[in-house]
């Protein structure tokens, strides 16, 4: 199995830390927090020559709240930036030479639809609005992919993040929409066990679609902390030839997690999550062999 | 053996004099030993045939709450104890002995950080008034602990634990949820042995909201648990069936289950009998 962590649970730590400590522990590469504007692209390529690893994964930073990264808003110049900005972490994933880019077609937390719906009715039919314009901004987005032979993986988060795409039964779905071969899935330990009714049974039934795992705990801490069924997991991943990479979002308790890992008093559990994470997770690994 | 009981969302989306009375009558048909009053508005709450329902039915009543948004009590303790109060009036009324929910915060309701010390002393005052008024109205309050993503006062049993040890009065304890518990706590079987001392009520939830025995909860640790806590409070049923936007918005529900509400709440019994006597609770 492939390991990574994705550098957004470090806030804005300088991307040597990062790589020093991914590198320590035994990481094969790093997800990187898709907001292409951050980063010195130079940088991130000597960085990986240096340490030996690779840029595994990019994570589109659709996140609401961020004028321009709405890709399902019914306000057209809104969801045109967001296809724009999608499109610029294509680039971005190229560039620093990682094969896959993941999707949120609806922005992490916004758990409403556009325009404060006072029925069911009118619920419906904005919901059904925005999905239609995901699904669009999604089609646009995979076709200017597969120009430059990149993988999009949409992934499910949990009810409290967004209102819509929360289950695999429901990513199938949109894909079948999307219609479009470089549009995969990837999941999420995380919010799995919060939206699906079985985790394991996810895997199995997401099979081929399935090219990327985000992994965290019950809790959203180091894997060993909560409750997930890792065994079970790792036996359905094996099950269904993963041989994509998982990468971490191990973040510390707190209400709000991008509080949660700026706090101080959190800092020196970086090290001690990226740690625990990969050696309880190889332990398993271990444990099905014998 | 515990008292059963059931949240009156299983069957209704919205309580109103009419869809209440329905729930009660539901409720008893099943078998449940009372039923659990969301008590969300107080000020258009009936209970003079809601007493009559639930006496012609057989079972008894409790009340949850949340706190509505203009009555977080950390910001508002006043607001937030005449609501409480004029909830007790209402439950009194109808005969209940119990309240338990979201009575120490509004849900949705978040600073952007942790609960200070000084919002949890505002909370240990406040509440242990309200318990006062509960007192002489004979009933006892519950306070519940929620997952991160509808306060961020109390997530884990553990840190409410420490409010109800410092309210300190003998008819005020700790409300847990197995939905709850999946999302923060490490297992369920630790939390529910460390708070045996202040565990009074409990709802049994299932992972996705559905039907319990369906989803990630472990219930043969919540069982377990229960069972080494010695706990002699009761098992409440909490699957959602209704359709209410509200209640979608509040709770992030927004897939209905797939079962009927009878279904549910007759499997969900069976289930939490099985278990019970399973484990000798």
């Amino acid at each position: 199995m492939k390991y990574a962590i994705n550098n957004w649970v470090y806030d804005d730590e300088p991307l040597r830390r990062t790589f020093t400590r991914l590198s320590r522990y035994g990481y094969d590469g790093i997800e990187l927090k898709g907001e292409p504007d951050l980063y010195d692209i130079a940088e991130i390529k000597s960085l990986c020559q240096e340490f030996n690893m690779h840029v595994t994964s990019v994570l589109g930073w659709n996140i609401w709240g961020i004028p321009g990264h709405d890709l399902s808003s019914p306000d057209e110049v809104e969801r045109n930036a967001a296809v724009q900005f999608l499109k610029g972490c294509v680039d971005f994933t190229i560039q620093v030479g990682a094969p896959i880019l993941l999707v949120l077609p609806f922005p992490a937390g916004r758990t409403t639809p556009t325009g404060d719906p006072q029925s069911e009715d009118e619920w419906l039919s904005l919901a059904e609005t925005e999905r239609d314009n995901a699904v669009e901004s999604v089609r646009q987005v995979s076709g200017y992919a597969l120009s430059q032979d990149l993988i999009l993986a949409v992934e499910p988060i949990n009810r409290f993040e967004t209102y819509q795409l929360t289950t695999l039964d429901q990513a199938i779905g949109f894909l079948q929409e999307v219609d479009a071969d470089n549009v995969k899935i990837n999941l999420d330990t995380y919010h799995m066990n919060i939206d699906e009714s079985d985790p394991v049974e996810a895997v199995l039934r997401a099979g081929d679609f399935l090219v990327h795992m985000h992994v965290a705990d019950s809790n959203r801490q180091a894997p060993g902390s909560g409750h997930t069924d890792f065994i079970g997991l790792f036996k359905a991943l094996k099950e269904v030839n993963f041989d994509g990479t998982l990468a971490l979002e191990p973040v510390p308790p707190g209400a709000n997690p991008g509080m949660a890992i700026k706090l101080s008093a959190n800092l020196p559990l970086r090290d001690k999550y990226a740690e625990e994470s990969i050696r309880y997770l190889k332990s398993i690994e271990e444990l099905l062999i014998d | 053996m515990p008292l059963y009981g059931a949240n009156a969302f299983i069957w209704i989306d919205d309580w109103t004099t009419e869809k209440g009375n329905f729930a009660i009558a539901e409720a008893a048909k099943v078998g449940f030993d009372f039923v659990e009053i969301p008590l969300m508005r107080p000020w258009d709450f009936e209970p003079e045939p809601h007493k009559q329902a639930l006496a012609r039915a057989g079972i008894e009543a409790t009340a949850s709450v949340i706190l509505p948004r203009d009555s977080h009590m950390p910001d508002y303790p006043q607001k937030g104890m005449a609501f409480l109060v004029s909830v007790l009036e209402n439950l009194e009324a109808v005969g209940g002995t119990k309240l338990c929910g979201c009575i120490a915060f509004a849900g949705g309701v978040f600073t952007g950080q942790g609960p200070t010390q000084e919002e949890r002393q505002t909370v240990i005052d406040t509440l242990g008034e309200v318990a006062l008024e509960a007192k002489k109205r004979g009933i006892s309050l519950g306070l519940e602990c929620v997952n991160r993503y509808e306060t961020y006062m109390y997530n884990a049993l553990e840190d409410a634990r420490d409010t109800v040890k410092a309210v300190n009065m003998d008819n005020f304890d700790l409300h847990g949820d197995t939905y709850h518990m999946n999302i923060e706590e490490y297992n369920f079987y630790d939390p529910l042995v460390t708070c045996a001392d202040v565990l009074g009520y409990m709802h049994m939830s299932e992972s996705h909201r559905g039907r319990i025995g369906s989803g990630t909860v472990n219930w043969e640790e919540v069982f377990r648990g229960l069972a080494d806590a010695d706990y002699k409070g009761p098992l409440v049923l909490e699957s959602f069936s209704g359709n209410n936007v509200d209640l979608m918005a509040a709770i992030r529900l927004w897939r209905p289950p797939k079962e009927s509400p009878d279904y549910l709440a007759r499997e969900g019994l069976k289930f939490l009998r099985e278990w019970s006597e399973n484990v000798g609770l």
